[in-house]
């Protein structure tokens, strides 16, 4: 393959990855690495770097359509970041005392689990009668947009707040100890844990994801790792996916984005309970 | 429907910060993959995948030694791109740095954005963030 073939390339894979990011609340990460690796052959440490650009390039180009229109909630997404920073710089701290292996097993257990809550309200568009929570209206944890699908302001609040804290604390201490994007654990606390709208925890996330991957930019940065001959389409490619993927999400159901954000949860689980028995996983 | 109706002013308060951070991410993005572009246009005209041809050897077996174009910190960024003729890699490099801090900068215009609306703890959980954002950037020691 010569260079502008595998520039090309590159650009098209990432206008893929960005729109699907930007329509599930992840940083394409998830995709992009395997794809770099196995199919272009392009080295590990190439990939991740061009992995976190992509997903801070998700959440700029997705989070400044989704902002204007009350999707992305900025008051939800801070105060999550606050619980996953915190827990990857706690996870960090641990890396080397606690068994990868066995953590690996139990959070391929627990979203095995919640791939099974997750089908279980697959068709729920939005949350009803939820109780009031405590500490959501002190924090203001709530919102209201405007849904293009069903043509109605949606208003909503979030419940489950101290669960939803700990979720994504949690999730943060494994990403900082894995080392692996915690897009999907942001989405499924706030859909699952919070019972968010659909729409609002995925725009929410992609606010967020681009938050937490700056904090751990710098490092990659630092070390060599992000190329920009690999970056530069990436993130072109990316921030052009993110844009249309970010209309597209906003004209469709919530119920539709949780059956297109399933296969990741079961991926994810699967992968997870393989590395964690010993084998090598995708 | 929603238990009790959530106050419908705070969405309008709310406003403000996220046009403000929204288009910080917004006009960030722009002028970043404007860079980009640029660079990657100023690449392939001035011959530059003739000239690197063993690049994307490079890039499958990344050796001790740091390619050619991998730039590490920011003073060494800025030295590359004042040296003439202009190399288009550098420009793609500060595109790719604009980038990476576009999420800072959204977070530290959010400070600001909540006190105008009021909201102070909304303000310092936001610069709690921002604290914390800095201290990844300092810790890693490339950028800054």
């Amino acid at each position: 393959m010569d260079q502008i073939a595998f520039l090309s390339a590159l650009f098209l894979t990432a206008a893929g990855a960005g729109v699907v990011g930007a329509i599930l609340g992840l940083g394409g990460g998830i995709l992009l690495v395997p794809i770099l690796t196995i199919f272009y052959g392009v080295n590990m440490h190439y990939a991740m770097g061009a992995s976190i650009v992509s997903v801070i390039a998700t959440s700029s180009g997705a989070a400044a359509a989704y902002l204007g229109t009350g999707l992305s909630n900025i008051r939800i997404g801070l105060f999550l970041v606050l619980a996953t920073t915190s827990g990857a710089l706690t996870g960090a701290a641990l890396a080397g005392v606690v068994p990868v292996r066995v953590l690996q097993l139990i959070l391929g257990l627990a979203l095995s689990y919640s791939a099974l809550a997750t089908v279980r309200q697959l068709n729920v568009e939005l949350p009803e009668g939820l109780p009031n929570d405590r500490l959501a209206m002190r924090f203001g944890l709530e919102g209201a947009y405007y849904d293009l699908r069903l043509a109605q302001e949606v208003k909503y609040r979030a419940a489950n707040v101290r669960g939803g804290f700990a979720a994504m604390f949690g999730a943060g201490v494994l990403s900082g100890l894995l080392g692996i994007g915690s897009g999907a654990f942001k989405v499924l606390a706030m859909d699952y844990f919070m019972r968010l709208p659909m729409k609002v925890s995925t725009a929410t996330s992609n606010f967020m994801i681009g938050i937490t991957a700056a904090a751990s930019a710098g490092v990659y940065f630092a070390r060599g790792d992000i190329h920009p001959l690999i970056v530069t389409p990436v993130a072109v490619g990316i921030l052009a996916g993110a844009y249309v993927g970010s209309r597209v999400m906003a004209k469709m159901r919530n119920a539709t984005v949780r059956k297109a954000f399933l296969p990741v949860i079961v991926y994810l689980a699967l992968s997870m309970i393989l590395r964690g028995l010993g084998v090598t996983g995708p | 429907m929603t238990p009790s109706a959530p106050q419908s002013s705070l969405h309008d308060e709310t406003d403000l910060v996220e046009r403000w951070v929204g288009r910080v991410l917004f006009w960030g993005g722009l002028v970043s993959v404007a860079l980009l572009i640029v660079g990657l246009a100023l690449y392939a005209a001035t011959g530059g995948y003739r000239i690197h041809a063993s690049e994307l050897e490079q890039l499958r077996h990344r050796s001790q030694a740091r390619p050619l174009h991998v730039v590490v910190s920011l003073r060494e960024l800025i030295g590359g791109v004042l040296r003439r003729p202009i190399d288009p890699v550098k420009v793609m490099t500060v595109g790719v740095v604009i980038l990476l801090v576009v999420p800072v900068i959204g977070v530290a215009v959010a400070i600001p954005a909540f006190l105008i609306v009021g909201d102070r703890q909304y303000a310092l959980i936001a610069a709690a963030v921002f604290g914390m954002l800095t201290l990844g950037f300092l810790l890693a020691g490339g950028i800054g």
